[in-house]
């Protein structure tokens, strides 16, 4: 454990140094959703309510989506994972005594607490800005169920961000499986509007994919829109897919890393 | 001696055209999978705007009809910024931290347009196509016209707009030589062009002006969009060379500034 703890502190101390970059980063990732709220801004001028939202209810959406997305949106596997195979440098890695996985997660923890606590800064801003149109308690955001349900979604975006990665074993360029996650993420996930807008029998079926899980559910817990009934199957259906997913993930790795070839190394 | 200049240019573009041509179809598959996953992003965003005009009849008083014209329009530009300049501001940052940059300053061509067209990209051809016949179908189903004159307005303002946008991305890449590991600057570009996606009149007030004339998305597909449908204020068309001169000038002007912070790492 103490070696993991180690590497933590390296991570941290390596993201510390790109602090700039990862402030950037952060001015970058929130103008994203400043323009989300303008558009629909202009949508809300001539309707009251679109598919039963009002005005106040989609900026506190985006403006809660915009933090969920620094801390559970995982992007190791394109960063690190499928890089590291593409120029052979994962030999540096098997022969080590720490489980890749684990290494791995434990970089991406720590940028995305660099990141996070950045983008605080901006986001404060945002909010202060909008903050007469949102109705977000400190004490919704910080009650047990939506943390747990917050790092529920961070282990399933890691795994299907890692999975896509592993296609790297077999594929020289991964880009188009990362292209198809975040499209995914953007119109099943909830990244690019409320999954509420699309069609009643696509949601009953996102019910069962595992996309609806990494955005949509935290922020619906976060603004009290489900019932504590609703809440425990959701996240009974978290642990399924993180369960899979990792099993899954385990296997594509072993066949994987049989796979494998490297040169010059 | 400028038409010479023009033709050693024009000369050096085609070759990087040909040489990037063969590096590209040595991996066919790879243009493929491109492709596919090109016109895939072109659904989606058809995607968002259908399921919002599912909603709502209209968007600051653009009808579908229209939106639709400003997306494919904004597609289309970003198609030719990642055709002819995109993947080589990517590699700037690789440049510049390998301390590869040297090279390209001591080669006797303008490092400008070394750095910018050297490699270019061919999987967006396909999607290109498919924006173009839909870009003249709606235009028909709107106005019930295609004129040659408001084609070559059109081509006149997205040309000018390239230019603006291609000013902007290249002076933002310029500060990679400070910040060095800026490696995902891409996904940036594509955040900044899509601000066009939506017609610029949802923006209001100080952000309308913001979008107009200091970040000119409007000209990356509102004002284009206007040209075609005929919509289009001579001022418009007039401000357009004005801002794509002042914004190559002063992106040329924070390069040659930026270049004097710019130490090597290997020679």
């Amino acid at each position: 454990m103490k070696k993991y703890f180690t590497l933590f502190k390296t991570y941290l101390q390596k993201y510390i140094y790109y602090r700039a970059n990862a402030f950037i980063w952060a001015i970058f990732d929130i103008s994203h959703f400043v323009i989300l709220i303008i558009v629909w801004g202009a949508i809300y001028r001539t309707n009251t309510t679109v598919a039963g939202i009002n005005y106040s209810q989609m900026v506190s959406y985006y403006l809660i989506l915009s933090i969920i997305r620094e801390l559970v949106y995982a992007a190791g596997g394109r960063n690190m994972i499928a890089e590291e195979i593409y120029h052979g440098q994962l030999n540096i890695y098997l022969i080590k005594p720490i489980s890749y996985l684990k290494r791995v997660f434990i970089e991406e923890i720590s940028w995305r607490l660099i990141q996070t606590a950045l983008f605080f800064i901006p986001f404060t801003v945002l909010f202060l800005l909008v903050n007469k149109h949102v109705g977000i308690t400190t004490t919704a955001v910080l009650s047990p169920l939506s943390i747990i349900a917050l790092v529920f979604a961070f282990i399933i975006s890691a795994f299907i961000d890692y999975l896509c990665a592993l296609a790297g074993f077999w594929i020289t360029q991964t880009s188009t499986l990362f292209h198809l996650k975040e499209i995914a993420f953007g119109l099943l996930g909830g990244l690019a509007f409320p999954t509420k807008l699309l069609p009643g029998v696509i949601q009953n079926i996102n019910f069962g994919l595992p996309f609806y899980y990494i955005f949509s559910f935290p922020i619906e817990v976060i603004n009290q829109q489900l019932t504590i009934n609703q809440i425990a199957w959701r996240l009974i259906v978290q642990i399924i897919w993180i369960g899979l997913l990792m099993k899954f993930y385990q296997f594509i790795w072993r066949k994987g890393t049989k796979e494998y070839n490297a040169w010059g190394n | 001696m400028l038409i010479k200049s023009l033709h050693r240019y024009l000369k050096l573009f085609l070759t990087f055209f040909r040489f990037s041509f063969y590096n590209e179809t040595a991996f066919r598959a790879n243009i493929v999978f491109y492709s596919i996953s090109n016109l895939i992003w072109m659904l989606v965003a058809l995607t968002s705007v259908e399921l919002i005009f599912g909603q709502v009849n209209s968007i600051a008083g653009w009808a579908k009809n229209e939106v639709y014209l400003v997306v494919f329009i904004n597609l289309l530009f970003s198609d030719i910024c990642w055709t002819l300049t995109f993947r080589n501001m990517g590699n700037f940052s690789q440049w510049v931290r390998r301390g590869e940059l040297d090279s390209a300053l001591l080669k006797p061509v303008n490092t400008r347009f070394f750095l910018s067209f050297m490699i270019l990209e061919f999987d967006h051809y396909a999607r290109m196509a498919v924006e173009f016949y839909l870009i003249y179908h709606y235009t028909m189903l709107i106005t019930g016209t295609f004129t040659l004159f408001n084609l070559l307005i059109f081509l006149w303002l997205l040309g000018c707009g390239w230019l603006i946008f291609y000013s902007i991305f290249f002076a933002i890449t310029t500060t990679n030589i400070w910040f060095i590991n800026l490696a995902n600057l891409l996904d940036f570009f594509g955040a900044i062009q899509r601000l066009g996606r939506n017609p610029t009149y949802i923006y209001q007030k100080a952000w309308f002006l913001l979008f107009t004339f200091v970040i000119p998305a409007a000209y990356t597909a509102t004002f284009p969009a206007e040209a075609l449908l005929g919509r289009i204020q001579l001022s418009k068309i007039i401000i357009a060379p004005i801002l794509a001169i002042i914004f190559l000038w002063g992106s040329q002007k924070f390069f040659r500034f930026a270049l004097k912070y710019y130490s090597s790492a290997s020679s």
